[in-house]
């Protein structure tokens, strides 16, 4: 089994993050949808929007593969995306939420 | 739109207490179509006490800041239906919240994006994704901000309300307090009342106690200025009625002027009216004066038309409220002509109104000569100048729904 990543979130976000991660969960299964469906267009727009909400959270990386996502989907680059949502498959997996 | 207790999912019971708290440290209203991001805000903000609103469309948040205008609106650039733009331009657009600040939530290190913010007329950017610590300064100085506009506004307000307090209570002197209110509520309130002008067909129209200086040496000081305070409460009182301004009292004698300041376009009718029930009512004190101090006096009024210049004149330390021109010289002339119960007109009076002239029986007198004109002047006379008929006010009133409208 892979190893936790450790997130450290402040207090008052612990209503709203197990909300955010069953999001991303559902998210990482349309993203494959979209990808299978050529639809890149909606992969942008989803790549966009979790650029600008992961790193609010305390979940960086997904900024980062969020906007990964977002330039790859902007030039048709399967690979990329593939690849960005191995990543972001990983990490959801992976993560664990410590409340400070 | 949805609005939020501080501490996010408070329960209903705690938002009354709650509430009362976040409206001392401001209200938010965030503007945002995705539902994380708007989660996100508006947790952060609760937390420090602020009230949160949130709208997941500009169309929303527009219809939210209608109903009540937020202290500060945290505003998502890329939103589905009207943009962030867009709705910050439609923001300013409209004079109530003009100056109301906003915050665009754009892209990080988007130079294209903010400096369209800015275009669009936004106060402050923050990047995605949010720093807490950005969110917080940014929105407690744009509240500071916001609170301080508010505060300017209502002193504002309250100077505006005391001016025109104080302009109310000088006009109301002069002028009928209803035609005060009309005229303060009006757009050129201002040049209406104070601004120095010739008007041009005024009525200008003297009522004078005539016989009362040559009385007043036989009469104690109390009886003198107990008759005249008789006369000119009486006379005052119903040329406010008939809506005229009183432009000043001499002596004996009362200016009173018409179609001015707002136009009157019935202002010959209302002053022969106003005269006419001047010397319906002065008749009976006239009567008790003579049984009480001995003194026989009347009202003489004398009234012409014409231009004249209107408002304040005199040296800085002391202006008065009056009229001067022509109409004004020869409707003093006349006054001192006119006897006890005497209405004496103009030719430019005599000829304005001919129905109620032939009504109330004008004839023509011999011309006149008067102080400073050339040649003799036609004169009329009212013969029945002191008709007590109840048809008096009626037909006043009648005149007066007929409207007088904007400064002539």
């Amino acid at each position: 089994m892979s190893e936790k990543i450790r997130v450290e979130v402040m207090q008052d976000l612990e209503v709203l993050i197990p909300r955010y991660l069953e999001r991303r969960h559902k998210e990482i299964e349309q993203f494959r949808a979209h990808l299978g469906a050529g639809d890149f267009e909606s992969l942008r727009i989803g790549g966009h929007s979790l650029k600008g909400s992961g790193g609010g959270y305390g979940f960086a990386p997904l900024t980062k593969i969020g906007g990964t996502i977002e330039i790859a989907a902007k030039v048709k680059d399967t690979a990329a995306i593939e690849a960005a949502l191995a990543e972001y498959a990983d990490y959801i997996q992976r993560v664990e939420v410590v409340y400070v | 739109m949805r609005r939020h207790a501080p501490q996010g999912d408070i329960a209903a019971g705690g938002a009354v207490t709650s509430h009362f708290a976040t409206a001392q440290r401001g209200a938010v209203l965030v503007i945002d179509d995705d539902a994380d991001q708007q989660d996100l805000l508006r947790v952060q903000l609760s937390a420090e006490g602020y009230a949160v609103t949130t709208a997941d469309s500009a169309e929303d948040g527009l219809a939210a800041i209608a109903a009540r205008a937020p202290d500060v609106v945290i505003l998502d650039v890329m939103m589905r239906g009207i943009d962030g733009y867009e709705a910050c331009r439609r923001i300013r657009a409209s004079p109530a919240t003009l100056d109301l600040p906003v915050v665009l939530v754009t892209a990080l290190n988007s130079r294209e994006e903010r400096v369209n913010g800015i275009e669009a007329g936004a106060d402050d950017f923050l990047s995605k994704p949010v720093s807490r610590e950005e969110l917080l300064a940014r929105v407690n100085s744009l509240v500071r901000l916001s609170f301080a506009r508010k505060a300017l506004a209502q002193e504002r307000l309250q100077v505006e309300k005391s001016r025109t307090e104080h302009m109310r209570a000088t006009f109301e002197r002069y002028v009928a307090p209803a035609l005060v209110q009309q005229i303060l509520g009006s757009a050129d309130a201002g040049s209406a009342l104070m601004q120095t002008r010739r008007v041009d067909n005024v009525v200008a129209m003297f009522a004078d106690l005539r016989g009362f200086t040559r009385m007043c040496s036989r009469l104690d000081v109390a009886a003198a200025v107990g008759i005249l305070n008789g006369f000119f409460t009486q006379v005052v009182d119903i040329a406010k009625f008939y809506e005229g301004t009183t432009l000043g009292m001499a002596g004996d004698s009362l200016l009173v002027g018409f179609n001015v300041p707002l136009r009157q376009p019935d202002a010959v009718e209302r002053a022969v009216l106003c005269a006419r029930e001047m010397l319906a009512r002065v008749a009976p004190m006239q009567a008790h004066w003579r049984r009480i101090h001995a003194v026989d006096v009347g009202v003489g009024v004398g009234m012409s038309r014409g231009s004249a210049i209107f408002g304040n004149v005199g040296a800085p330390s002391h202006m008065a409220y009056t009229l001067i021109g022509d109409a004004v010289n020869v409707a003093a002339r006349l006054t001192q002509l006119a006897r006890g119960g005497e209405i004496l007109l103009s030719a430019e009076i005599a000829a304005h109104a001919p129905g109620l002239m032939r009504e109330l029986r004008v004839e023509e007198m011999p011309p006149v000569s008067l102080k400073g004109k050339d040649r003799p002047v036609p004169c009329f006379r009212l013969a029945d100048a002191g008709g007590q008929d109840l048809g008096i006010r009626a037909a006043a009133l009648a005149a007066r729904q007929a409207g007088s409208g904007a400064a002539p």
